[in-house]
């Protein structure tokens, strides 16, 4: 396999300083999409993810998650996000958590589009995160931001896009 | 395209197996770094095996941190780990008792491991399939916190179930370098 063909940096990015929200927009020819992330945020929240700019209720989520002492799983409908963590949210200082989003079939404009998240804090929590947005729009842009109204990007926090291409 | 999935490093193990996997000199070239792995362990007389992480040599200090999910098909458990000298991956290997050929597989993701100021951390997936009464699927959140931070340089990949088990003959251990451009 030529990797280099099918797993292409598209955009990366590093937060300068606390931000709100962090977006990605132009990006296509690829079949699937990661998304490589390393976040802090303050005064700290669950990071999350809209796609086109879309802040209506259409997007819903099923999590599996660990704590340290405890493992279980919670989901919700009808969201207007999709939370990429539950335990492992982003710490608000000292450490960045990690973040592995994997966007599937993106391009397509018949079906609604699914996620998988893998989120990791050490100190909180790990986390798998299915989502799911209820549009049959070609995505073309994701904003990152955090949960918490309030809350901000950190500085230093990192956010990469790959593209991979099936053929 | 620039070519950002690119093979640094990779092993197999021969016969007579061995008690680690170490990769070294590691190019600082990179973003990120991936290891994929198929591991059995020898010689533990379990159907699973617990394995281990760690950094720039052995013994590191206690300076590892990490938090599991672990379901073995009938209950769903989480464990905390602080203050560790690696980073546990218990329940991550397929054991000497278990299915013949059947190997595990692991994916270990770490973001970010030349920066000289961030503490690394790290995704590990698990699972041991083996088509048995029991087999895992290990979700770990990993943090190696030294401190003074440094670039990763090398990864030593340990079993660490008991003192005779070995990575068994035919295991392979795969390392990648992202690059973010």
């Amino acid at each position: 396999m030529t990797a280099g063909s099918t797993y292409t940096p598209i955009a990366t990015y590093t937060v300068p300083s606390a931000a709100a929200s962090v977006t990605f927009s132009s990006f296509s020819g690829y079949t699937d999409l990661i998304v490589v992330c390393t976040v802090q945020a303050s005064p700290g929240g669950d990071l999350s993810v809209q796609f086109n700019g879309d802040t209506n209720t259409n997007y819903s989520y099923t999590v599996m998650y660990g704590n340290g002492s405890g493992a279980g799983s919670t989901r919700a409908s009808s969201r207007n996000w999709i939370p990429l963590d539950y335990y492992a949210a982003p710490p608000t200082s000292g450490s960045f958590n990690n973040e592995i989003l994997q966007i599937q079939n993106y391009s397509n404009s018949t079906t609604y589009k699914t996620v998988l998240n893998r989120a990791n804090n050490a100190a909180s929590g790990v986390d798998a995160v299915v989502g799911l947005w209820r549009s049959t729009a070609a995505i073309t842009s994701m904003t990152f931001s955090v949960v918490t109204a309030t809350s901000n990007i950190s500085a230093g926090s990192t956010f990469t896009l790959y593209g991979i291409l099936a053929a | 395209m620039a070519n950002t999935f690119t093979l640094i490093s990779s092993v197999t193990v021969g016969s007579g197996g061995t008690a680690s996997i170490t990769f070294s000199a590691i190019p600082q070239t990179y973003t990120d770094l991936k290891i994929v792995l198929s591991a059995r362990l020898s010689a533990n007389g379990d159907t699973f095996g617990n394995t281990k992480i760690s950094f720039n040599g052995i013994p590191a200090g206690t300076v590892y941190s990490a938090k599991n999910i672990r379901g073995d098909g009938s209950a769903v458990a989480s464990n905390n780990f602080t203050s560790q000298d690696s980073i546990p991956n218990n329940y991550s290997a397929v054991g000497s008792t278990s299915t013949a050929s059947t190997f595990n597989n692991t994916e270990i993701y770490i973001p970010n491991y030349t920066s000289t100021s961030a503490a690394k951390s790290l995704s590990i997936d698990n699972v041991t399939e083996n088509n048995a009464t029991e087999a895992w699927a290990t979700l770990y959140a990993g943090l190696w916190n030294p401190a003074s931070q440094g670039a990763i340089t090398s990864i030593v990949l340990t079993s660490n179930y008991s003192a005779s088990e070995l990575y068994a003959q035919y295991t392979t251990a795969y390392l990648y370098g992202i690059k973010n451009s």
